[in-house]
């Protein structure tokens, strides 16, 4: 299997809501203090490809669509030992929606070769949207599965287990395919070796312009954007109705929210 | 001239799915506020659906019946919107936020040149224009967004962002429609399914649920909790990353990438509150929480809160109700 897989990197969505802060001007998070790193989705795709080509045999190549910055994300890659590493260098890629994305993506992957998965991760830690993985699909006109969180080889292609509303669904599907993969407890992202760190910053990384895959076109570039204009960013406002229950020691309080989680609890018999 | 509104509805063998209601509250309020009608759509589901659906206060209730459409495959799913959507060109068409929906949209968009705005939580009306609002950022902040250009305009809604009892009943129900269909390609052949809690329990069933986070710290520390949910006859879920460190299993996540619950009771132990995992959980009748962090996000949707160290008020409330039995 030749596989290929996407990823995102982001503002850290870990960062507390208070040390957050927005630009209004330029409708934008302003990055601050916050570390960037990559999706945690596009994170759980890559060790489901290890896993696979553990498996299975192939190769694994990663692509971003980003700035400088992301070649560390791909340097993460590399040392987790994906094979092959190519960057779509844009200045712009932050505010690119997702048609635009896909289209970035799809561009570099046909110039990058041929693979029988292309994975993607369900949505960004960021924006959340979740539709970069069908539009690339669409985009290559191949099939799209969303929300895989197992797949092996079998004799006629590739067995999937997707999440559904209710489970999980098996089916078997012959590649090519695009699929967006989920968190699963099989599929935590291993933790690089710094030796294989350190390795990984002298391994080929290729580089790729808008220019290079014909889309320097401003009409077709990210920042013109495809189908949203972002009309505002604000933070929202809490309200705190919550009542903390108090007492002069512990045990008045635990009794007395025993006793109205009791009453809760009660009124479900 | 008056807008025409599309609501999909999901089902499940005859069941609507609970937030196909409360995508016909949200297109309801959208006919409302851009001036238009709104439609449902039910892919596959019987007369008795149809009529279950009939009763809102909608235009018609569109029904695509093929033996094609029973189980969901995207490709068919795709086709018989596709073609109707290209045909009647409605304005808008809204979608319940699913794990469905989230298969198959992307590409119903593309195919028939539709905008999608994903997992609205409101929308309104500025000038002519209509605004959606959606958190980004984890909810740390929330943008407002507007959509380019003409044509029809795809959007799914958040799970509990329209509650369900503000969807209006019909005085007259709404007339059933056959859909035209053309060929219809089920692309997927499903060789099996497995039901989340076949094995235990269906959280999305449970009147009580003891949430458990990351504040829990491992899971040798397990034991209080479960002792809490078996006195409270409760069911145990837990935040992600409880899931990812492999203290539960996966099908015990709640969130926005996990089951979306709506218990008369929920209890957060040790969950921050992120708004991922909010999502999941919002529509239970009663949320109460025990954090250390009198400012953690949970106490703003929570009734009740206990603030301290859950390794020592758990086994206390244990006792406490123990004594109270
Ligand atoms: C795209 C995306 C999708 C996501 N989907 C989901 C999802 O479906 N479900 C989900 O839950 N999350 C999801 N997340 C993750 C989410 O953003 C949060 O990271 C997660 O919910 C935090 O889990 P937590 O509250 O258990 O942990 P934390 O945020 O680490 O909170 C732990 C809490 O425990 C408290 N605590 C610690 N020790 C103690 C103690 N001794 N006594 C009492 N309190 C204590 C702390 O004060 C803190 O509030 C998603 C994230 C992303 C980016």
């Amino acid at each position: 299997m030749n596989i290929l897989v996407c990823l995102k990197q982001i503002l850290d969505p870990d960062i507390p809501a208070r040390d957050f802060r927005i630009d209004p001007e330029r409708r934008e998070a302003v990055r601050g203090s916050a570390d960037l790193v990559t999706n945690i989705f596009c994170e759980n795709a890559l060790e489901t490809a290890l896993q696979l080509r553990s498996t299975s045999g192939g190769t694994i190549t990663v692509l971003s669509h980003g700035s400088e910055d992301t070649e560390d994300v791909l340097r993460k890659a590399l040392a987790m030992k994906a094979d092959e590493a190519a960057l779509v260098l844009d200045q712009d890629a932050e505010r690119a929606d997702p048609l635009q994305a896909a289209r970035v993506l799809a561009a570099a992957i046909r110039k990058l070769g041929s693979f029988d998965v292309i994975m993607v991760g369900r949505e960004s830690g960021d924006w959340g949207i979740g539709q970069t993985g069908g539009l690339l699909a669409e985009e290559l006109g191949l099939p799209f599965i969303a929300l895989v969180e197992q797949l092996e080889v079998d004799e006629r292609g590739l067995r999937i287990q997707r999440q559904t509303d209710t489970g999980t669904e098996i089916f078997e599907v012959t590649p090519p395919v695009v699929i967006s993969i989920t968190n699963s407890e099989n599929n935590l992202p291993r933790i690089p070796k710094t030796r294989d760190v350190m390795k990984s910053y002298r391994k080929p990384l290729t580089t790729l312009s808008l220019a290079d895959l014909s889309l320097e076109d401003p009409s077709l570039s990210p920042a013109a954007g495809s189908y949203y204009r972002l009309a505002e960013i604000s933070i929202p406002e809490k309200e705190i109705r919550c009542e903390l229950v108090e007492g002069d020691n512990l045990e008045q309080r635990i009794d007395a929210f025993a006793r109205r989680v009791a009453d809760i609890a009660d009124t479900t018999r | 001239m008056a807008k025409s509104i599309w609501i999909v509805m999901q089902q499940r063998e005859g069941k609507l799915h609970r937030m196909s209601r409360e995508a016909i509250a949200a297109g309801q309020q959208l006919a409302a506020m851009v001036g238009g009608t709104a439609s449902a759509v039910l892919i596959a589901g019987d007369d008795a659906l149809a009529a279950e659906v009939a009763a809102y206060e909608l235009e018609a209730v569109k029904v695509a019946a093929s033996p094609a459409l029973v189980d969901y495959t995207p490709g068919a799913f795709v086709g018989a919107l596709g073609s109707a959507i290209a045909a009647e060109r409605p304005d808008y068409v809204l979608f319940p936020h699913t794990y469905q929906s989230v298969d198959f949209v992307p590409r119903l968009s593309q195919e028939v040149g539709a905008a999608l705005v994903p997992e609205t939580i409101s929308f309104e009306m500025v000038g002519d224009e209509v605004i959606w609002k959606r958190p980004i950022l984890g909810g740390k902040l929330q943008s407002r967004v507007r959509v380019k250009g003409e044509g029809t305009v795809f959007a799914t809604l958040q799970s509990g962002a329209f509650p369900v009892d503000s969807a209006a009943a019909a005085t007259t129900p709404a007339a059933v429609q056959a859909m035209a269909l053309g060929d219809l390609v089920a692309d997927r052949e499903i060789l099996g399914v497995e039901q989340a809690g076949d094995d235990e329990v269906d959280l999305t069933k449970a009147d009580i649920i003891v949430g458990v986070g990351r504040g829990v710290g491992g899971p040798d520390k397990l034991g209080p909790l479960e002792e809490l949910a078996e006195r409270l006859g409760a069911d145990i879920g837990a935040s992600r990353p409880v899931i990812d460190n492999g203290w539960l299993p996966r099908d015990r996540q709640i969130g926005s990438s996990g089951q979306t619950v709506a218990p008369k009771l929920y209890l957060a132990v040790g969950i921050s509150g992120a708004i991922q995992h909010q999502v999941g959980m919002k529509g239970s009748s009663c949320v109460v929480a025990i954090n250390k962090d009198k400012s953690a996000p949970i106490f703003g949707i929570s009734q009740y809160g206990l603030v301290g160290d859950l390794h020592e008020l758990v086994p206390a409330l244990n006792a406490a109700l123990a004594e109270s039995e």
